[in-house]
C-alpha cells in the first residue's frame, strides 16, 4: 500500500498536535498511517511532491508511532518503507525518529 | 645491423613522425579539454553550494524571527517560506551530492538544521515567543555555521 502525502493528505502538512491545524502529524498518524499499516504488510510512504515538512510533524508521526506501541519496531522497520527523492534527507530523519523512540522507550 | 636494415628503419621513423606530432596535438587537446571540463564542472558545483550557503542564511534569519516572535498571520508566512526553503535547500544538497558523486553530502547538517529550526513547538498553537539570548537561537546559528563548513570543507576536497 502506498500513502503520497502531497495527493492524499495535504500539499502542507504542518504542525505537531490536531490543535496546531487540520494536517498535522498526529492526524496523519492516526488517520493515515496506522489504519494503512493494520490493513497492510508494506506500506509505502512517499514525501515528494509536499511544500515541506517541519521536523514537528516529522516527529510527531512517526517517533508517535513508536510512542503508541501498536507495532513491535522492528516490525516497523520492516514494513514501513520511504521515498523522498526530492531531498532524501527526509527519509532519514523519520527513520532517525523511529530508532531514538525505540531506545528510549526500551 | 647491414645498411639496408638501418635504411629501413629510418624510413620507417621518417614515415611515422608526422603521425607522432598529430598525436601529440591530439593528446594535448584531450588534456585541455578534459581540464576545461573539469573547470567547467567546478563552477557549476560552487554555484549550487553558493546558492546552498545563501538559502541556509536565509534560512537563520527566518528562524530566529519567527522564534521570537509572537503567534500572527505574518509568522505562520514565515513558518510556510521556512518548511519550503527547507525543501529547496533539501534538493540542492541532493543535486550536489549525485553532481559530484557522492563527495559532497550534507545530509545529516541538514537534518540538524531543519530539527533546530522546525522541531519542538514549530507550527505550534503552544507555542511562545524566545527571548533574543534562548539557546535555540545560538543552536540554529550552530547549526547553520556546521552546513557551511561541511559543504565549504567538502568543496575544496574536490580535484581541481
Amino acid at each position: 500500500m502506498t500513502i503520497r502525502i502531497a495527493s492524499e493528505f495535504s500539499r502542507v502538512p504542518a504542525g505537531r498536535m490536531r490543535t496546531d491545524g487540520p494536517f498535522s502529524g498526529e492526524r496523519f498518524r492516526d488517520d493515515f498511517l496506522i489504519p494503512a499499516l493494520k490493513r497492510g504488510d508494506q506500506v509505502r510512504i512517499v514525501f515528494d511532491g509536499a511544500r515541506g515538512y517541519g521536523s514537528s510533524f516529522l516527529e510527531e508521526a512517526f517517533g508517535g508511532l513508536v510512542r503508541q506501541g501498536l507495532f513491535p519496531v522492528n516490525d516497523l522497520e520492516r514494513r514501513l518503507e520511504f521515498i523522498s527523492e526530492d531531498d532524501p534527507s527526509i527519509a532519514l530523519e523519520v527513520k532517525g525518529y523511529i530508532k531514538n523512540e525505540a531506545v528510549r522507550s526500551s | 645491423m647491414t645498411e639496408s636494415c638501418v635504411s629501413s628503419s629510418v624510413s620507417w621513423i621518417s614515415n611515422i613522425a608526422p603521425l607522432g606530432s598529430w598525436a601529440l596535438v591530439i593528446v594535448g587537446w584531450a588534456v585541455v579539454r578534459r581540464d576545461n571540463n573539469r573547470r567547467e564542472e567546478r563552477k557549476e558545483i560552487k554555484a549550487i553550494v553558493d546558492s546552498a550557503i545563501e538559502r541556509s542564511e536565509r534560512l537563520q534569519d527566518l528562524g530566529r524571527r519567527y522564534h521570537v516572535s509572537p503567534s500572527s498571520s505574518e509568522n505562520e508566512q514565515r513558518a510556510a517560506q521556512i518548511r519550503s526553503d527547507l525543501k529547496r535547500l533539501g534538493t540542492e544538497l541532493q543535486i550536489l551530492h549525485v553532481a559530484t558523486a557522492g563527495k559532497i553530502s550534507a545530509s545529516k547538517a541538514l537534518i540538524e538544521l531543519r530539527q533546530r529550526i522546525t522541531g519542538g513547538s514549530f507550527d505550534s498553537a503552544e507555542r511562545q515567543a524566545v527571548l533574543d539570548s534562548d539557546p535555540l537561537l545560538s543552536d540554529i546559528d550552530d547549526a547553520v555555521f556546521e552546513l557551511h563548513r561541511a559543504l565549504t570543507q567538502k568543496f575544496a576536497s574536490l580535484p581541481r
